[in-house]
C-alpha cells in the first residue's frame, strides 16, 4: 500500500513513550548507542546494585488506557540508532548495510 | 504494520544497522549529516530514485526507507507499509549491498550528527503526550485506531513562572501564558494519523487554565490543574475542543517536573494537510500525558520543535491572545 506523506508515523505509534520506556544501552562489541527496551537497561543497573530514586507508579485507570498496548511496541525489538554518524562507522565496521527509517517526525518520538 | 512483523524485525535486527531518523533533521537543516544524507537518498538510477523523485515534486519530503552502505552508496529507496514488500525490498537490497560493497572511507573527525540536532537540556522536563480517538466511529478508516505521540517539553522557566504565580495559600492560580501555549497549540491535536498543522495563535479560540500549589509531604511542590480549551481554525473546517485534567510534582529544590499525570478529552473534527482521512463529522478524542526521562526523551524533540516552531519563545502568541487589550 503506498503511504501518503506522513503517513508512515502511523506505524510508528506504538510504545516508545509507554511507562518505562526506553533507555539507552551499549551493544556488545560495537560501542554503538542504541535505543533499546527498558528491560534491558534495568538489567545493568540492577548489576550494578546502584539504588535509584523510586520511579512514580505506573498510570492507572483512565490514563492507561489510552497508553500504547504491547502490540503496539513490537517495533521496539528493533535496536534503532539515531546518530548518523556513529551508524555509519559501525555499519563500516561490521560490514552491514544501513536501512534508514525516515520521517517526517521522528520515528521515535511523534507520530 | 511494518515493523511488528517478526520477518521484518528480524531482518533488521541481524543483517542491518537500523536508523530512525527525521526529515526536518537529516533533509532540512543544514549540517555534515545532513549533507551526507541528501547526497546519498538523490542518487541517481538506484532502486526507487525515480518514485522518490516523484514524491519529493509532489511532497517536498524524502521520508521512506532507504538502504545505503556507510560511503553513501545508495541500494534503493521504497515508501510502503506491507511487511511483505518492505521484506522483499531489505532482501534485494541486502544482494545488492553484497554484490556492489561499499567503499572503504574514513569517519574518523566527522561532525557527530547529534551537534545539528535539538535535544532537551538539562533543565528541561520531558512529558509524553499520547492521543487516540476513542471510541472509533464506525466505518472510519483504519488509522484512526492509531496512537498519537509526542513529546512536551516543560521548561525550567515555566516551573519559575509556575512558582511566582502561586499565592502559596493554595488557591487557584492562572497557569503561565507560556506553558498554556505550547501545550494548546502544539500538543493539543489529532495527531492520530500523522502530523497536523500546527494550531496558530488566532486558531486558539478558548485556554483556560488553572493550577493549585500544594506542598507535599516528600518536600515537592505539587501542582494541580484543570483546562478548558478550544482551537478551530479560521475556516471551520478543522477543529477541537476539550478539557484537561492534571497534577504535577516537582521537588522543591529543582525546577525539574518528577512526575507529570495528566488526561485529556474532547471532540475534534477536520483534517489537516497530512492527517487525511478523519472520521466524519465530530468524533471523541482523548489525551494522556505522562512525564519520561530516558534515551528517546533526551534526544527526540517535540514535533513542533522539529518542523521549527518558535517552540520555547512562544510567549507571545497566547499572551496576545489572551490579552484582550492588544
Amino acid at each position: 500500500m503506498r503511504l501518503p506523506a506522513k503517513a508512515l508515523s502511523l506505524f510508528a505509534a506504538a510504545g516508545l513513550l509507554v511507562a518505562g520506556g526506553v533507555a539507552v544501552a551499549r551493544l556488545p562489541h560495537t560501542g554503538a548507542e542504541a535505543v533499546r527496551p527498558a528491560g534491558a537497561a534495568r538489567t545493568v543497573a540492577h548489576a550494578r546494585s546502584v539504588p535509584a530514586p523510586a520511579p512514580p507508579q505506573k498510570p492507572t485507570g483512565r490514563l492507561a488506557a489510552v497508553l500504547p498496548k504491547p502490540e503496539e511496541e513490537r517495533w521496539l525489538q528493533v535496536p534503532w540508532r539515531t546518530d548518523v554518524t556513529r551508524a555509519r562507522a559501525e555499519a563500516q565496521r561490521t560490514g552491514k548495510p544501513l536501512f534508514f527509517w525516515i520521517m517526517d517526525g521522528s520515528p521515535l518520538g511523534c507520530t | 504494520m511494518t515493523f511488528s512483523d517478526p520477518a521484518v524485525i528480524r531482518r533488521l535486527q541481524t543483517r542491518f544497522i537500523p536508523v530512525a531518523g527525521n526529515t526536518h533533521e537529516l533533509q532540512i537543516r543544514p549540517s555534515p549529516g545532513q549533507q551526507w544524507f541528501v547526497r546519498m537518498a538523490f542518487a541517481p538510477e538506484v532502486p526507487g530514485s525515480g518514485e522518490l523523485r516523484r514524491q519529493y515534486r509532489r511532497d517536498h519530503t524524502v521520508q521512506g526507507f532507504f538502504v545505503a552502505g556507510a560511503d553513501g552508496t545508495n541500494y534503493g529507496w521504497r515508501n510502503e507499509r506491507s511487511p511483505r514488500i518492505v521484506a522483499r525490498f531489505l532482501d534485494a537490497s541486502l544482494a545488492a549491498y553484497r554484490k556492489r560493497a561499499p567503499r572503504t572511507v574514513s569517519l574518523t573527525g566527522a561532525a557527530p550528527h547529534r551537534s545539528a540536532v535539538k535535544v532537551p537540556n538539562a533543565s528541561t522536563s520531558v512529558v509524553r503526550v499520547f492521543s487516540r480517538i476513542r471510541p472509533v466511529p464506525a466505518g472510519a478508516d483504519p488509522r484512526n485506531k492509531d496512537v498519537g505521540r509526542d513529546h512536551f517539553w516543560v521548561l525550567s522557566s515555566d516551573v519559575r513562572a509556575l512558582r511566582a504565580a502561586s499565592p502559596g495559600d493554595g488557591r487557584p492560580f492562572p497557569m503561565p501564558p507560556a506553558l498554556v501555549a505550547r501545550l494548546v497549540r502544539f500538543h493539543l491535536v489529532d495527531n492520530v494519523r500523522g502530523e497536523p498543522d500546527m494550531w496558530t495563535a488566532e486558531d486558539v479560540r478558548k485556554a483556560d487554565f488553572t493550577a493549585r500549589r500544594r506542598r507535599s509531604a516528600n518536600g515537592a511542590d505539587s501542582f494541580v490543574f484543570h483546562g478548558a480549551f478550544a482551537q478551530r481554525t479560521p475556516n471551520g473546517r478543522r477543529g477541537l475542543e476539550g478539557r484537561i485534567w492534571g497534577e504535577f510534582d516537582v521537588p522543591s529544590a529543582t525546577d525539574k517536573v518528577v512526575r507529570f499525570r495528566a488526561f485529556g478529552k474532547g471532540q475534534a473534527w477536520g483534517r489537516s494537510r497530512y492527517t487525511p482521512r478523519p472520521p466524519r463529522r465530530r468524533f471523541p478524542m482523548v489525551f494522556a500525558l505522562v512525564e519520561a526521562d530516558d534515551a528517546a526523551a533526551r534526544t527526540v524533540s517535540p514535533q513542533a520543535v522539529s518542523s521549527g516552531e518558535a517552540y520555547p519563545e512562544l510567549r507571545i502568541g497566547l499572551r496576545e491572545y489572551l490579552d484582550p487589550s492588544t
